[in-house]
């Protein structure tokens, strides 16, 4: 009897002592953690770039990436970030952060088609036929509305909410024609451009919006040699 | 009537309190003022003649192929009927999104059927408004399927026995003695198939795409606005809720299996 006693008191000190650990690691972990919000055209560069980050700064760090307005509706409704890159500066406003780098990477806008279309010749005037199908970004997202600043009026049969979701549409067949940043060639091995094109712009401005030491930080990091280089390496502009 | 224990009534309404404030948070939140522009721009008129098409399509599809699984899954003495009856029912616990690119690899350009439909009749069902009823009735004949299966099950086989002995033809037993008696759940299946449709998205937008006027259904033009344009996305919202309220609150008291 006297033994279950014990027991049962040395499983309360013990289950008390593991709460503590529990929340003392949770708590420890959270503070070193670097919370970010990409936008999904930054997707594999922003990965490279954070990896060298842990790597060099012993630090932990957390990516989000979405399209840039789905993230800034998330911020606007009370989620937290220490740093939030964007592709369109705009939606910085009224989300309360300490600072904003500006431009300190660009991209441009490119027709693709997928790779095993690589027989059939598309042309400029298909994007305004109804023989293709095409996918483009929605207008109000950050490539939608860079896309028609470019091309116009555009022919579309499908107006996706961010650029991952066009590219997915061409490399899977699903579209003979579809426009992505220049930087998702690199990225996805299942599309190539439609026909040559001359980069005639930079037509997408990527913003680091930033709180707190730990986003700081993190925004200095962007300009630094290293991730100069990885942007540049991953098909963006500097 | 019974007395209601007072601890049902009181989960009851801790229950009824938690679902109602989503919806008190919308109206909190909605435009009031510049509603009338909001409900009568094209995307909002586009997006709700749409919906009303694709899910009514879509209801009506599964009624005529709903009836026959749940008859076949209630009264077949197929093997393998748990397995048939987890896959006619799967749509209901994959996510949407799962639905959406299943649907491409099958009817997709480059899906197995899909090939040979647009090889065959030049027939491509993604991007269009078709697409969409697809991806719609994918979705919902479950609820269907559910509702009508357990009313074959529960009604008496007797009675259409009888009738075949006394000479009764099989369409005739069914529009005079199974389809009365079944009635209550496909009106019930239906309402709720229904308004499963109109509230579909994931599998629409990954199938069928977003298109203003051919594809770009309600809750599509919600979920874009959200990101956007958010007073626009309540506005749509409220579209939304009218037109599922206005449908389905006359049915309720008068189709529902009564008490």
């Amino acid at each position: 009897m006297w033994l279950l006693r014990v027991h049962k008191r040395l499983n309360k000190q013990l289950l008390i002592v593991g709460i503590f650990c529990l929340t003392c690691f949770g708590c420890g972990k959270e503070e070193q953690e670097v919370n970010i919000y990409a936008a999904s055209s930054l997707t594999e560069a922003v990965s490279a770039v954070v990896e060298r980050y842990e790597e060099i700064y012993k630090v932990e760090a957390k990516i989000v990436f979405a399209g840039s307005n789905h993230l800034a509706a998330q911020l606007r409704d009370g989620a937290d970030t220490d740093v939030f890159i964007t592709a369109d500066v705009d939606l910085v406003d009224g989300l309360g952060f300490e600072s904003i780098l500006e431009g300190f990477a660009y991209n441009s806008l490119v027709v693709v088609k997928p790779v095993a279309f690589i027989d059939k010749s598309f042309g400029p005037s298909d994007l305004t036929s109804d023989e293709k199908l095409i996918a483009i970004c929605s207008e109000g997202v950050p490539c939608g509305d860079a896309t028609k600043s470019k091309f116009g009026i555009i022919n579309a049969d499908t107006y996706e909410m961010n650029v991952k979701a066009v590219l997915t549409r061409v490399a899977s067949m699903e579209v003979d024609l579809g426009i992505v940043y220049e930087t998702d060639l690199k990225n996805e091995p299942n599309v190539t451009a439609a026909w040559p094109q001359e980069i005639t712009c930079p037509c997408v401005s990527y913003a680091a919006a930033s709180s707190g030491k730990k986003g700081t930080d993190f925004n200095d990091f962007l300009t630094s040699d290293i991730a100069k280089e990885i942007f540049s390496s991953h098909g963006f502009s500097l | 009537m019974n007395r209601i224990p007072k601890t049902v009534v009181l989960f009851a309404t801790i229950a009824i309190l938690f679902l109602l404030s989503p919806l008190i948070g919308l109206l909190q939140r909605m435009p009031w003022s510049g509603l009338a522009d909001l409900l009568g721009s094209d995307v909002v008129l586009d997006a709700f003649l749409l919906s009303l098409l694709v899910s009514f399509s879509a209801a009506l599809a599964v009624l005529v192929f709903g009836i026959p699984i749940a008859w076949f899954l209630a009264r077949s003495n197929f093997p393998f009927m748990k397995l048939l009856r987890a896959v006619v029912l799967l749509p209901m616990v994959l996510p949407p999104v799962v639905g959406g690119t299943a649907l491409l690899f099958a009817f997709g350009r480059q899906g197995f059927l899909g090939k040979w439909l647009s090889d065959w009749f030049g027939l491509t069902l993604p991007f269009t408004t078709a697409g969409s009823v697809v991806a719609a009735v994918f979705v919902s004949m479950p609820f269907f399927v559910v509702a009508v299966e357990s009313a074959f099950r529960s009604i008496n086989e007797d009675l259409e026995k009888t009738a075949e002995t006394l000479g009764a033809s099989p369409p005739k037993i069914f529009l005079r003695i199974t389809l009365p008696r079944i009635f209550p759940s496909i009106i019930a299946g239906l309402a709720l198939s229904w308004a499963r449709a109109l509230g579909e998205f994931g599998a629409t937008i990954t199938f069928a795409g977003n298109m203003p006027g051919e594809t770009q259904t309600l809750p599509l033009a919600i979920f874009l606005a959200l990101e956007t344009k958010p007073e626009a996305a309540l506005a749509l919202s409220l579209v939304m809720i009218v037109t599922s309220l206005a449908i389905l609150i006359p049915f309720r008291d008068q189709w529902l299996p009564s008490r």
